[in-house]
């Protein structure tokens, strides 16, 4: 048997009406905070998921390169004198362009984001590019993104399609997705992407221009250290990053550039408010109806201390049990999401972790707020 | 019957005098109350309403604090205690208040409970003590009821044996018998008077409850904030 008995528990449950509701309440203002963070993770995650993707301890932009798109090139001279630096075991130029697809079944041409590589370099830690890099060395071959937006159309493999106006062939599929820039992917050779992407001007092969140099550090090197041997030597026109310091580059690019922290995060701060109202109504109301019972405690000997925790006792009660069934309408609302838009709505232990916070947090100031009232009960209005 | 004057007073007022409001709209309730009460008495407090019973009764119930004049309960100097003190004085004392101001979350047990789980005490004696005091009060059937399956004299009743588990050595109760039929009545009286009898308690009461007059040991009449009168109905020694 207990040596104190649970009275924020049982207060609770007595109620069953109103702590279904209040949990449901709790549960929405979960379930508003999750979709605001989900979105704004959704944004930075798919915007630097290909990066993610990368097989490379630092990769070498554009100095001017700030997301994967718009395109930036830089010389791939830059990129093979990489190559002389200690430390730099390989390095591997990635050639990136736009290019239109040809939907089969309405005769539409869509822009696809194409990059082109040697296939004997593992650009991308995808299993499907392993298993047909001998493949993709054959003319008029690429991957294709199957998680590419339905308007490409049906993409039959081993059959032709047009691409930038001439034949391919997709030979096998891989998995990434669409992001809020890009709609669709194609992996190829770099020798099938120099054809297909020629100078518009004077229609020559130009393979001086590439994307990304993605650098493979010889064992026994730093990162970091390597990073800063390499801006020495390379000239100013591009930046040497680490593969997290250009997903943080992308994060913080559309952090300021396109205010999406900003949108989504007072779209959490509304949920969050909600939530501490919804809550505090709920308490308030409990307090309310017990008022004389709580100064009766109050008379008996207990301490304005004892009552502030049964009070915040019922309020942390309240988040966890509003949190679980937020968590699980949010889950299905995330995979949901992802399976028709393709934006990454990840529900990682973290952003759980952080959003069990901020319900508990919600409901702790809600409580604060509900103790001014429970510290009014007063004994000596009880006779 | 013992009556033990020569041991200290469980209450010990003198010069009392509290006001309600402050300015122009101050008002005395109390003027100059000066009264001691023994162990073992069972003390009744009549007069009309605004009479300033009620106030007395708060006050040496350290649910008010003290403006004027001394007041020591169970050895405690009111004047010298802040908030912590008074509510430490509160602990000794049992309060039956005419509300009954039970938990509805909570069983009868589990409501006399909560006085008990203020003090050093087991479980096991918790429980046996709540079942003997809710056995003798006629509710040993009723120990795992909530309020809402409880008739109103019964509910009382739980508040009663909330305010006496402790086996508190000064009991204050306003109208505890109000609402309740004559065979709880009595069992309730039967309960007080033992524990001021046999234990040496000391009982306060406001009541207009002829019923109860009969069991009082000294019957302190009010008027205007000062005693009145101040008898021993049964002829108890002074």
């Amino acid at each position: 048997m207990l040596r104190r008995t649970p009275l924020a528990w049982l207060d609770l449950l007595h109620h069953r009406r109103r702590f279904a509701m209040s949990v449901t309440g709790v549960a929405f203002a979960v379930f508003l905070i999750f979709v605001e963070v989900g979105f704004l993770n959704g944004v930075y995650d798919s915007q630097t998921d290909l990066v993610s993707h990368f097989n490379a301890e630092l990769i070498i932009v554009n100095r001017l390169k700030e997301d994967v798109r718009p395109l930036i090139p830089f010389s791939r001279g830059i990129a093979i004198q990489a190559l002389a630096v200690d430390g730099v075991a390989d390095v591997y130029p990635v050639y990136a362009d736009s290019g239109r697809w040809k939907n089969l079944d309405e005769r539409v041409s869509h822009f696809a984001l194409t990059l082109g590589f040697n296939p004997s370099h593992p650009v991308l830690d995808l299993p499907e590019l392993a298993r047909h890099q001998h493949d993709l060395q054959l003319p008029e071959t690429t991957l294709f993104d199957r998680e590419s937006r339905p308007f490409f159309g049906t993409v039959k493999l081993g059959q032709l399609a047009e691409f930038e106006r001439k034949r391919i062939v997709p030979i096998a599929t891989f998995s990434l997705g669409p992001d809020f820039r890009t709609d669709g992917m194609l992996l190829m050779s770099d020798t099938n992407f120099l054809r297909y992407f020629p100078n518009p001007v004077s229609g020559e092969i130009e393979p001086d221009r590439i994307e990304f140099g993605l650098v493979r550090l010889a064992p026994g090197y730093s990162a970091a250290d390597l990073r800063t041997r390499l801006t020495e030597a390379l000239p100013d026109d591009v930046s040497v990053l680490t593969k997290p310091e250009l997903m943080q580059r992308v994060r913080g690019y559309w952090k300021r550039s396109k205010s999406v922290g900003m949108v989504f995060g007072i779209g959490a701060a509304v949920g969050f408010t909600i939530g501490v109202i919804i809550c505090y109504q709920i308490l308030f109301t409990d307090i309310s109806d017990n008022f004389p019972q709580y100064a009766t405690l109050s008379a008996m000997g207990y301490s304005g201390t004892f009552l502030m925790k049964v009070v915040l006792q019922k309020a942390l009660l309240l988040s966890l049990f509003g949190f679980i069934p937020g968590l699980l309408l949010s889950g299905s609302l995330y995979s949901a999401l992802q399976r028709w838009t393709g934006i990454r709505m990840w529900m990682t232990p973290d952003r759980v972790g952080t959003v069990l916070l901020m319900s508990v947090g919600m409901c702790v100031i809600a409580g604060m707020l509900a103790l001014f009232k429970v510290l009014k009960a007063d004994p000596a209005e009880l006779y | 019957m013992t009556t033990e004057h020569s041991s200290t007073p469980t209450v010990r007022i003198a010069g009392l005098s509290h006001f309600f409001g402050t300015g122009d709209n101050r008002q005395q309730v109390l003027s100059d109350v000066t009264v001691d009460i023994h162990p073992g008495e069972i003390v009744m407090l009549t007069g009309p309403s605004g009479a300033g019973k009620t106030t007395l009764l708060t006050l040496i119930g350290a649910l008010r604090s003290l403006q004027e004049g001394s007041l020591s309960v169970l050895d405690r100097d009111y004047s010298t205690l802040g908030r912590t003190g008074l509510m430490q004085a509160r602990r000794q004392i049992g309060f039956i208040f005419q509300a009954h101001n039970l938990f509805s979350s909570l069983t009868a047990f589990q409501n006399v409970r909560m006085a008990l789980e203020l003090h050093d005490c087991s479980p096991q004696e918790m429980a046996n003590r709540i079942q003997a005091l809710l056995t003798r009060l006629g509710l040993g059937d009723r120990m795992t009821h909530k309020p809402e399956a409880l008739s109103g004299g019964q509910k009382q009743r739980v508040a009663v044996a909330r305010a006496l588990a402790n086996r508190p050595r000064l009991i204050l109760a306003d109208e505890p018998t109000a609402a309740l039929d004559e065979t709880s009545a009595t069992n309730v009286i039967g309960l007080l008077r033992e524990m001021a009898h046999d234990d040496g308690a000391t009982v306060i009461m406001v009541t207009h409850d002829d019923r109860m007059m009969t069991h009082a040991d000294r019957v302190i009449h009010m008027i205007d904030g000062r005693i009145a009168t101040d008898e021993r109905p049964n002829g108890a020694a002074t």
